[in-house]
């Protein structure tokens, strides 16, 4: 009789630890997926910017630069490693269609990043140094900005889904018990 | 080779205009000279003594009407494949009107011309390309040797003369890969100044055509500061120059031929008249620059020699 208590208590600890991983692992993942998108976001920009030095300074070619910038993108570099193996195939498709063929293909991307990272691909390789740059220029102001809200979103909503996590989990076992 | 030659520019063309010529007569394309491409018109195929619209089943037509026209889109699309999506990276390529793809085809461009300082700056608005198809023709200057290699065994100063599209340029290279490789001759060191990147098509420091083993390239670079910069600093004993005819370029050739080094050089001309109208290379001639002369013209295709003559004038 005892055993069988004891085995049931056992059984009970079990479960609530199981619910309160469970709903903790929940609110780290929401919170670190807010932090990946930043991250993400953070290495665009810096990979932008890489691009658009390469343009500037080097002038180098749009695949080589894309390669090179891919290695400043941290995150984001997949997107522009892509975008110069598609250049790279040599299968009659512009730097612009490759851009937009990678980020279609990207299917971790949020909606609103993927509309604002396509805007690159209208006018990619397309004008001179000082109009490629211009346009370059404005999308990096608006992948700034949406990197410093996302950043700001982790730092409010980041740390509510973490709590939310292990406090729900805890009202749950307590509940159960 | 020669059909390998054509389907090198393939992926700088647009999917369907590549469909089109994968779909055409491959013999009769292994034979292609230019491809001319406009809005609104069909691809102009020209080979050495025809031309002909490529229609949508790559068949060739001789009425435009017949072929199937290239779109503005498609156009602006070979631009951006013939600049590898670099637009920014071949402003120098587009003031000087053309690119130079791998193989040592070339890419001629006209457009509207944005001037800066009454300088052309750029050319924007892309309304016609012609790709030239370049195919390096080995032993093309070996009946010729005999001419113009002095007893020495050393090269005479040299002038090829030849309309356009006479085949100049392809015996110019032929010349300077056999003089620099010592292909029958005295192996010379040669250094050639490309000042419209034709000779050797240099892309990425490349040669993309053979000039052989001994040759040094200044690419782009005005043929009479090129002359002046190899005599200085590549000791060559041959400097080659491509279509010479500016007042500049004949004060340094006058100081390469007086410092002893060997010239070769091509004009435009079609005759002894033409060349003696035109003052620089008319002044060249009076002063002696060059012994040896030789007329090329399309009368049994291009690069058929007319005369070899010294620089009198007079047979040899």
């Amino acid at each position: 009789m005892g055993q069988k208590r004891f085995l049931l208590a056992m059984l009970k600890l079990i479960g609530a630890i199981c619910i309160f991983v469970a709903c903790a692992f929940a609110g780290w993942h929401q919170a670190s997926s807010l932090e990946k998108r930043r991250r993400f976001l953070q290495g665009a920009h810096q990979g932008l910017l890489a691009l658009m030095r390469e343009i500037d300074y080097s002038a180098s070619p749009m695949q080589q630069a894309l390669s090179v910038s891919a290695e400043m993108a941290g995150s984001a570099g997949q997107l522009f490693q892509q975008t110069a193996e598609r250049l790279a195939a040599g299968d009659g498709c512009t730097a612009g269609e490759a851009w937009q063929e990678t980020l279609d293909q990207a299917a971790d991307l949020q909606p609103e990043d993927r509309m604002l990272l396509s805007l690159a691909a209208e006018g990619l390789g397309t004008s001179d140094a000082t109009n490629q740059l211009k346009s370059l220029e404005l999308l990096r102001l608006r992948l700034e900005k949406a990197e410093a809200d996302a950043a700001a979103e982790v730092a409010k909503t980041g740390k509510i889904w973490k709590t939310m996590g292990w406090g729900c989990g805890a009202v749950l076992v307590l509940l159960l018990l | 080779m020669a059909d390998l030659a054509y389907k090198q520019i393939l992926t700088y063309l647009p999917a369907d205009l590549r469909e089109m010529l994968r779909r055409a007569d491959q013999e009769q394309l292994a034979q292609l000279e230019e491809l001319r491409l406009k809005p609104l018109t069909p691809p102009l195929c020209r080979f050495s003594n025809n031309e002909a619209f490529l229609a949508w089943d790559g068949s060739l037509v001789a009425h435009p009407q017949d072929g199937q026209a290239l779109s503005i889109s498609e156009l602006h699309k070979t631009v951006m494949l013939l600049s590898d999506s670099s637009f920014y990276a071949i402003e120098e390529e587009l003031r000087r009107g053309y690119i130079t793809l791998p193989g040592g085809h070339r890419a001629g461009l006209c457009g509207r011309a944005v001037l800066s300082h009454g300088e052309i700056k750029n050319l924007k608005e892309i309304s016609a390309i012609n790709i030239r198809i370049a195919r390096p023709v080995n032993g093309l200057a070996a009946p010729l040797l005999p001419y113009l290699l002095d007893p020495s065994g050393r090269l005479y100063h040299t002038l090829i003369v030849s309309e356009p599209r006479g085949g100049k340029t392809t015996l110019l290279r032929d010349l300077i890969r056999t003089i620099s490789d010592g292909d029958n001759t005295i192996p010379m060191r040669v250094g050639i100044v490309d000042e419209r990147s034709e000779l050797a098509a240099m892309r990425g420091g490349i040669p993309q055509l053979p000039i052989g083993i001994r040759s040094d390239v200044l690419d782009g670079c005005p043929k009479a500061e090129g002359i002046n910069m190899l005599l200085r600093s590549m000791g060559p004993e041959v400097i080659v120059c491509d279509e010479i005819g500016r007042e500049e370029d004949a004060a340094a050739i006058m100081e390469a031929v007086n410092g002893g080094v060997r010239m070769l050089c091509s004009a435009h001309g079609a005759s002894k008249e033409d060349l003696l109208s035109r003052p620089v290379l008319s002044e060249l001639l009076q002063q002696k620059a060059f012994d040896r002369i030789v007329l090329l013209s399309r009368r049994e295709g291009p690069g058929t020699v007319e005369w070899v003559k010294n620089g009198s004038f007079l047979p040899c």
